[in-house]
C-alpha cells in the first residue's frame, strides 16, 4: 500500500530529517509512529499524505509511483487518505456538518446522496446534536471528533493521525484510540504518530520509531 | 435533525463572506474606485471644456476698418461687407454697433469716459461656417484691395496661448489620472493579496483533502471578484453623485453619456482583481506538492 524506497528528506540546506529510509506498509495494518519531539514524525507523515516531496528516493502510494503522477492526478490519491491534524484544521466559518462533509462536496457528490450517512457518522462520533454548531463553540474533544469524522467520511483507504492525543485529555485520547481500532477492524490502514508511551502501550501494534534520521520497525 | 432544519440553513459558502479581509478590502476598493472615477471624470471634463474653448476661439474673427487718406471708415464698410458676403465659408458677418464698441472699451477706459468725438474704428464680427477652414490670407488681401483701411484680425496670438493652456490642462489632468491609476493598481494588488493571505488556511485545507487546483482557484476568484465588483460599483455611484452635484457649474457632469465613460473603472477593477487572485492562488498551490 505504501512503499518508501531509500527515502531521504532535508529542508533546503538544513540537516537531513530522514536518511535512506525504506518502509513497506501493508493494507489493513495499524502502525504507531513514535520518536522524540522534532525527530521527524510529522515530516514522514507529510511525505505520506503528499504534503512534501522526498529529496531522494522513491515513494509509491496505492501501487502508483508518486513522482510519475501529474499534478491533476494527485488529488485523487489525496482523497484516499484521511488526515487528522494535531490542530484539527477545521474551517471556522463552516458548521460541523459542513466541515465534515467537505471532502464529499469537493469530490462532487450531491448533498441529498450523503446527508443521511453524514448525520449517522456525526451521531456515531457523539456530535449528533452539534451539527450546525461552529467549530469555535466546540470543546477540544468535540473538535477532535469533528476532525476524525471529516477524515473518515469519504471512506479513505488510509488514515493518518498526527499526535491526535496531544491537545486533549487522556480519557478522550483513549476513546480516540478505540475509534481508530474500530476503523482498522473495518479494513482501514492506520498510521498514528505519538510521542506518548501510554498510547502505544494500550494496544499491541507494530511501532515505527524515528531516531537520528533513521526509521526502525519495533514489534512487541 | 429534521429536513426542515437543513432547509433553514444559510447557503453554503466555501469562503467566508465576513472575515478580517472582507470589509477592509471592500472599503479600500470602494475608496480607490471613487478616486479613480473622480480623476477620470475630471480629465474627461477638462478635455471637453478645452475643446469647446478652442472651437469657439478658432472660429471667431474680426475685421477692423479705420479711416485712411480721404476715406472714412463708414465709406469703406459697404465694399467690405460685399466682399465678406461673397467669400466662401463665411456664415455671418455683422458690424458691431457703437454701443457695443463702447461697452468693449469700458474695462480699459472706464464707464462714461468715451466721448462722442473719440474716433472709434468700425468692427465687423465674422463667423465662419462650422468645420470650414477659411484662407485668412486670401481674405485679408481681398479686403485690403477693396478697402485700404480694412484689417483682418484672426486673434492668432490669443488663440495660440489658449491652445497651449488647454493642452497643458489636458496634460496635467492626464498625469493626475495616471498617478491615481498607478496608486489604485498598487493598493488593489496589496489589498487583494492581504485578503488572500487571511484565507490561506482554507486554501491549504482544501488542497489537503483532495480539491483540484482549478476548483480552489475558481472559488477564490469568484469570492474576490464579487467583492471587488460590489465595492467598485459603490465607488462609481458615489463619484456620479459628486458629479451630479457639480452639474450647476459644469453641465456636462450631469450627462449620462459622460457617466458611461466612467464604467471602465469598475470593469478594470474587476479584471485586475480576477487576474491577481488567480495568479496568487495558482502560485501558492504550485508551491504545495
Amino acid at each position: 500500500m505504501i512503499e518508501l524506497e531509500n527515502i531521504s528528506l532535508r529542508y533546503e540546506d538544513g540537516p537531513p530529517i530522514l536518511h535512506d529510509v525504506s518502509l513497506h506498509i501493508e493494507p489493513g495494518s495499524f502502525h504507531f509512529l513514535t520518536g522524540k519531539s522534532g525527530a521527524g514524525k510529522t515530516s514522514l507523515l507529510k511525505l505520506i499524505f503528499l504534503a512534501l516531496r522526498p529529496s531522494r528516493g522513491k515513494l509509491s502510494m496505492f501501487g502508483k509511483d508518486i513522482a510519475s503522477l501529474s499534478r491533476t492526478e494527485l488529488p485523487e490519491i489525496r482523497r484516499q487518505i484521511g488526515v487528522i491534524f494535531q490542530d484539527f484544521r477545521l474551517l471556522n466559518h463552516l458548521s460541523v456538518y459542513e466541515n465534515v462533509t467537505l471532502p464529499l462536496r469537493i469530490a462532487g457528490q450531491k448533498e441529498l446522496d450523503y446527508r443521511k450517512n453524514a448525520v449517522e457518522l456525526l451521531s456515531w462520533v457523539g456530535l449528533g446534536d452539534r451539527l450546525m454548531s461552529l467549530p469555535e463553540t466546540l470543546s477540544g474533544g468535540e473538535k477532535q471528533r469533528a476532525a476524525i469524522a471529516r477524515a473518515v467520511i469519504a471512506r479513505p483507504r488510509l488514515i493518518i493521525a498526527d499526535e491526535p492525543t496531544g491537545n486533549v485529555d487522556w480519557e478522550i485520547g483513549f476513546r480516540l484510540l478505540r475509534l481508530m481500532e474500530e476503523l482498522n477492524k473495518m479494513g482501514t490502514t492506520v498510521i498514528l504518530a505519538t510521542h506518548d508511551k501510554k498510547i502505544w502501550e494500550q494496544i499491541d501494534h507494530p511501532r515505527l520509531h524515528i531516531a537520528d534520521s533513521n526509521l526502525e520497525r519495533i514489534t512487541s | 435533525m429534521s429536513r426542515a432544519d437543513f432547509q433553514k440553513r444559510k447557503t453554503f459558502q466555501l469562503l467566508p463572506r465576513q472575515n478580517m479581509a472582507g470589509p477592509t478590502l471592500g472599503a479600500v476598493t470602494m475608496v480607490m474606485s471613487f478616486l479613480a472615477c473622480l480623476s477620470l471624470g475630471a480629465a474627461i471634463l477638462v478635455g471637453i471644456a478645452a475643446e469647446r474653448w478652442l472651437a469657439r476661439a478658432t472660429s471667431a474673427m474680426t475685421v477692423q476698418i479705420i479711416a485712411v487718406d480721404n476715406l472714412q471708415a463708414e465709406d469703406q464698410l459697404k465694399a467690405v461687407m460685399r466682399e465678406l458676403s461673397g467669400f466662401p465659408g463665411i456664415e455671418k458677418a455683422e458690424p458691431l454697433s457703437r454701443d457695443t464698441l463702447i461697452r468693449l472699451l469700458e474695462p480699459w477706459l472706464g464707464t462714461g469716459n468715451v466721448t462722442a468725438d473719440l474716433p472709434l474704428p468700425l468692427l465687423i464680427e465674422v463667423i465662419p461656417e462650422p468645420n470650414v477652414v477659411i484662407s485668412t490670407q486670401a481674405l485679408d488681401v481681398k479686403l485690403r484691395a477693396v478697402a485700404p483701411g480694412a484689417r483682418l484680425d484672426t486673434h492668432g496670438r490669443w488663440r495660440e496661448t489658449l491652445d497651449r493652456s488647454a493642452q497643458m490642462l489636458k496634460l496635467f489632468a492626464g498625469f493626475v489620472l495616471l498617478m491615481v491609476g498607478l496608486a489604485t493598481i498598487t493598493v488593489l494588488l496589496f489589498a487583494t493579496r492581504a485578503g488572500l493571505l487571511a484565507n490561506q488556511e482554507i486554501l491549504q485545507v482544501l488542497h489537503q483533502i483532495g480539491a483540484q487546483d482549478r476548483f480552489i482557484s475558481r472559488h477564490f476568484e469568484f469570492h474576490f471578484t464579487r467583492l471587488t465588483l460590489i465595492s467598485s460599483a459603490i465607488g462609481l455611484m458615489l463619484a456620479i453623485i459628486v458629479f451630479y452635484g457639480l452639474g450647476d457649474l459644469i453641465a456636462d457632469a450631469r450627462d449620462p453619456n459622460f457617466w458611461a465613460w466612467l464604467l471602465p473603472v469598475p470593469i478594470g477593477f474587476v479584471v485586475l482583481s480576477w487576474l491577481v487572485t488567480r495568479h496568487h492562488v495558482m502560485r501558492n498551490l504550485a508551491h504545495m506538492v
